[in-house]
């Protein structure tokens, strides 16, 4: 049984790379990956689930840093927005202009990665399940959808 | 930020769970079992729950079961609304709890965290109570297996220390013809106005509805007034009014009044759309 009854030195698996961190076992994996980490691509934006600037993948599926503990990436591969370098997706956002400030891109990038990496052929009504969960208040969804579906199989 | 300490455990036994939730609670730490987290993380980010211990038991194999075996499926309490719903396995319950917040949040949220969380709608709940599925729950006092219906009265009535395992559904009502239908206000992600979930079994339709009153609900009376072939469709909703458990809510999202107008149309094109089915 994993035990962590106070602040403690754990080790996460980010990026293909263990990392160790010291943490209160009621620390957000967001704000340990952007504070002890460096790992600033997941952004804080409401802190309650709702916007989606802070998704991370936990082994391989999209999640919400800051509804997720720190503790309960504990054996588990987190990827952030750093991981993915080079990726089809990074270059397809840059093509299609699919960002204004930026600010929202790290999260939808990661939601996009995930889905063409489980749902390679999504089609429309897929593409917009996945993208509901998160909010980009310039408001560039037209160029996001058409980034993601350049890197679909469709 | 989380404005206070408590312990984390993840357990990868039942009876390590359970004899761990005494453990904590004799010494004042009021544990919680924790599934997904998300709402025991936004609610303690605000200081409206408050724990000394948290038990994650995303480890335990029982709560992670999601198959269909004996004619039954079996969907365990950790097991992701994310998950249910690629599974394929229950239609009806992947509309239900394929609206529960967004894509992303339901790869969080567990079955066991929607049924007997604190968050009124508790959508993932319509689908077992037409089903009459079983709920596989232990604590300190050993395991139970009880129908949902009677364990589920406005919400999960578990005992002190005891945790939800497994919901139970006969394979039989996995395939019948279904509805389910979620209003909200103006997102299509948000807490329902109404949300009513529906099945057909011998004819007879079944409804339960959350979001209209503080607590989901299935009530034999109103589906006997659903199934009144002596009335039309638009009577047969009116009637449903006389049979509800509570109040209309009536609250920011909207008036008792409106959320009455949205319920009846709601239901109304339910039973068209299920009436033409056999």
């Amino acid at each position: 049984m994993l035990a962590i009854p106070k602040k403690t030195l754990i080790d996460l698996q980010v990026n293909g790379e263990t990392r160790t961190v010291v943490v209160r076992p009621a620390d957000t994996l967001l704000d340990v990956l952007r504070e002890q980490l460096g790992f600033t691509g997941a952004k804080p934006g409401c802190r309650n689930g709702d916007c989606g600037a802070c998704t991370i993948l936990m082994d391989g599926w999209p999640i919400k840093s800051c509804l997720t503990l720190a503790v309960e990436a504990i054996g588990h591969q987190v990827t952030t927005i750093e991981g993915l370098q080079d990726t089809p997706i990074q270059k397809a956002f840059l093509d299609k202009w699919a960002f204004q400030c930026g600010y929202c891109t790290s999260g939808f990038i990661i939601v996009c990665h995930a889905l063409a990496q489980i749902h390679p052929g999504a089609g429309d009504e897929l593409i917009e399940e996945w993208l509901q969960s998160n909010l980009c208040r310039c408001t560039c969804y037209e160029e996001i959808q058409a980034a993601v579906k350049s890197v679909l199989l469709v | 930020m989380i404005p206070f300490d408590f312990e984390y455990y993840r357990p990868e036994t039942l009876q390590e769970a359970v004899e761990l939730y005494q453990n904590l609670n004799s010494r004042g730490l009021a544990p919680l079992y924790y599934g997904g987290g998300t709402e025991i993380i936004s609610m303690a980010r605000l200081s409206t729950v408050h724990t000394g211990a948290v038990i994650d038991i995303k480890a335990i194999p029982e709560c992670n079961t999601l198959e269909i075996k004996d004619n039954r499926l079996i969907t365990g309490a950790a097991v992701t609304l994310t998950l249910v719903m690629e599974s394929g396995l229950f239609p009806l319950l992947a509309k239900s709890g394929g609206r529960v917040a967004d894509h992303t949040i339901r790869g969080k949220i567990t079955l066991g965290g929607n049924l007997c969380g604190k968050i009124i709608y508790r959508e993932a709940v319509l689908p077992f109570l037409l089903a009459e599925s079983e709920v596989i729950i232990t604590g300190p006092g050993g395991e139970r297996t009880i129908n949902i219906q009677d364990v589920f009265q406005q919400t999960m009535q578990l005992n002190p220390g005891e945790l939800l395992v497994q919901v139970v559904t006969g394979k039989e009502y996995l395939s019948l013809p279904h509805d389910e239908v979620k209003k909200t206000r103006i997102d299509k992600i948000d807490y329902p106005l109404v949300s009513v979930a529906a099945l057909k079994k011998d004819g007879q339709l079944r409804v339960a509805v959350s979001g209209l009153c503080a607590f989901p609900f299935r009530s034999t009376m109103i589906e006997a007034e659903i199934n009144n072939s002596k009335l039309g469709f638009k009577d047969r909703v009116n009637n449903t009014l006389r049979h509800l458990p509570a109040p209309i809510l009536s609250d920011i999202q909207a008036s008792a009044e409106y959320r009455e107008f949205v319920f009846k149309n709601t239901l109304l094109k339910i039973i068209r759309e299920l009436n033409e089915v056999a």
